[in-house]
């Protein structure tokens, strides 16, 4: 890069601007699925797990498993997180196809 | 294009790899986010560490169903609280966004934050950008191998004990260290602690820029909370135009040059990697990278700063800028609307809670010596951190007492106490059921007490 009599500005070796990189778009629609449904899943575990504790059914016929909070909380979370991503999947695929305009 | 139409769609399914190498800046916006960095960082690592009457300061005991926030005891029942907080949040983003635009994207997003801490990791041990794009153009060696696993190692390094802090904030921390250094580590806790290392190093380390490009919602819909009265950052084309390079101390007018002198070091500190020239773009995150190099060089051109800094629409069309105006208002009265009663619900709170139902299996009973008998559960719930014996009273319109055994109660710090009640009273003093109220009041602690309504049965005639 030469700016005539301007101050060296540059990295020497550097050419700028440079092409961006991004992510192809299935990895972009990944990531929206993935992402999104994580927050979902996040709000949905609070709020579930706000009113109901897991031990309050401890006393009945539940698998042993059950007994432990933090396991109940994490397998809540993923079942969460597992809907949420099948139906943002869905949506964005089923957007896609309809209007062709999601890219 | 239509994805159904079988055309081909050479540039949307493979983009080039080029990637982006932000050039280190320095300046004053740069200086503030270091400083946010270092702040908010240092909350985040620091505050697991801090103590409070003997028990971590901050800790979510979710096994416990306790959160702790230094001397408040928060239960599931005060699940409004953190609603209640969530929504502050979200309003305070509104009201920010609409005043100084995306303030939270340039200096304090995690997002941003954690990228920032990677980059420089990443300058330390692979150098400046130059140095980084030639390294990487660089055939393998000894050099090349040594800064690279450098740079990873720093980067795992650094997840890892972010991992380690998340997990912090839910298991006490020296707890964890002491059980981590034993290698008898609770499968949940490893689990938790390499999910979180892992998502740092994928956001911060790999995606970058890509998170807010395709991921993030809020950049979506930020622009709704924009108007022509928020403050962007935008190169300013009127003087910058038309750009070209120039010796110094050119004659503007006679060369018929604007300000920009073309450098593109405005695109190469991008950290998203645009041309900010181009006038505002959803990508821009507002990190005034640009605005820092670009007054570099309006110094060492001379020429007066700004040509690329924060200001707004109406600003650059030369109408008088607004700061107080309808939607500033609105969110403004929200946000102070909802802290106001955040903080009134928090000092209100009552750190004892009663609660009654009436015994199902009977409506009521009539005794022979001419009483009325209703029973009720009573649970009584102590959120303090110390126990308390309680004595439980009851009001109503007649002449109701309590039997002497459930009176009085002694509850442990943190736990619910059901106990069955009976009450009784003159059958037809006064005829027909009325509502009564629960009291529960702590006798070693003045002040310490709740009440409750319930409804007392009796004959009608």
């Amino acid at each position: 890069m030469n700016l005539r009599g301007s101050p060296d500005l540059s990295d020497g070796d550097a050419e700028a601007p440079l092409p961006r990189r991004d992510l192809p778009v299935p990895a972009r629609r990944i990531g929206v699925v993935v992402w999104c449904s994580f927050l979902a899943a996040g709000g949905g575990t609070m709020v579930l797990f706000a009113f109901l504790d897991p031990s309050a059914f401890s006393r009945g016929e539940v698998p042993e498993w059950w007994m432990s909070r933090p396991a109940v909380y994490a397998l809540g979370f993923f079942f969460f997180w597992l809907i949420a991503a099948c139906s943002a999947a869905l949506a964005v695929y089923v957007a896609r196809s309809s209007d062709g305009s999601v890219s | 294009m239509n994805t159904l139409s079988g055309a081909p769609q050479p540039d949307a399914y493979y983009v080039a790899e080029a990637k982006i190498y932000p050039r280190e800046v320095t300046g004053r916006y740069a200086r503030l986010r270091v400083l946010a960095v270092w702040v908010l960082l240092g909350l985040f690592y620091l505050t697991p560490w801090l103590g409070w009457n003997g028990r971590q300061a901050v800790l979510f005991d979710l096994p416990a169903r306790k959160f702790y926030v230094f001397g408040l005891v928060m239960w599931p029942q005060d699940f409004i609280f953190l609603t209640g907080l969530l929504v502050i949040a979200a309003m305070s983003l509104f009201f920010f966004t609409a005043l100084g635009g995306r303030l939270w994207c340039g200096y304090a997003c995690p997002q941003t934050v954690w990228t920032e801490a990677f980059l420089w990791m990443e300058r330390i041990t692979e150098g400046s950008r130059g140095e980084r794009m030639k390294l990487d153009r660089s055939a393998w060696g000894p050099r090349k191998l040594a800064r690279k696993s450098g740079k990873q190692a720093l980067w795992l390094t650094f997840s890892l004990w972010t991992g380690v802090t998340f997990v912090g904030y839910f298991t006490p921390i020296g707890t964890l260290l002491a059980t981590a250094a034993s290698l008898s580590l609770g499968p949940w806790e490893i689990f938790w602690t390499l999910f979180y290392g892992f998502a740092t190093y994928g956001n911060a380390g790999f995606l970058r820029e890509q998170v807010c490009k395709y991921m993030c919602p809020y950049a979506r819909f930020q622009s709704a909370m924009f108007d022509k009265d928020t403050l962007v950052v935008t190169y300013d084309a009127e003087r910058g135009e038309p750009r070209g390079s120039r010796g110094r101390g050119a004659d503007l007018a006679a060369e018929k040059l604007g300000s920009c002198v073309d450098c593109t070091l405005c695109v190469q500190v991008c950290p998203t990697g645009i041309d900010i020239r181009k006038g505002l773009q959803n990508e821009c995150i507002a990190c005034a990278a640009c605005v820092d190099v670009c007054d570099t060089v309006m110094d060492k051109m001379q020429y007066p700063r700004g040509l690329i800094r924060y200001t707004t629409q109406n600003a650059l069309d030369h109408k008088p800028a607004k700061v107080i105006r309808p939607r500033i208002i609105i969110y403004a009265t929200l946000l102070a609307t909802l802290c106001g009663a955040f903080v009134v619900g928090l000092v209100r709170r009552e750190p004892v809670d009663i609660d009654v139902t009436r015994d199902r299996n009977a409506l009521y009973r009539l005794l022979d010596d001419g009483h009325v008998e209703n029973v009720y559960n009573v649970k009584i719930l102590n959120k303090t951190e110390q126990p308390h014996r309680f004595r439980i009273t009851v009001k109503g319109a007649g002449d109701l007492t309590l039997d002497a055994g459930a009176a009085m109660v002694e509850v442990p710090s943190g736990e619910v106490f059901p106990v069955a009640v009976r009450v009784r009273r003159p059958a037809y003093e006064p005829l027909g059921s009325e509502d009564i109220v629960f009291e529960v009041a702590a006798i070693d602690l003045p002040g310490l007490s709740a009440r409750t309504r319930a409804r007392f049965l009796a004959p009608a005639r």
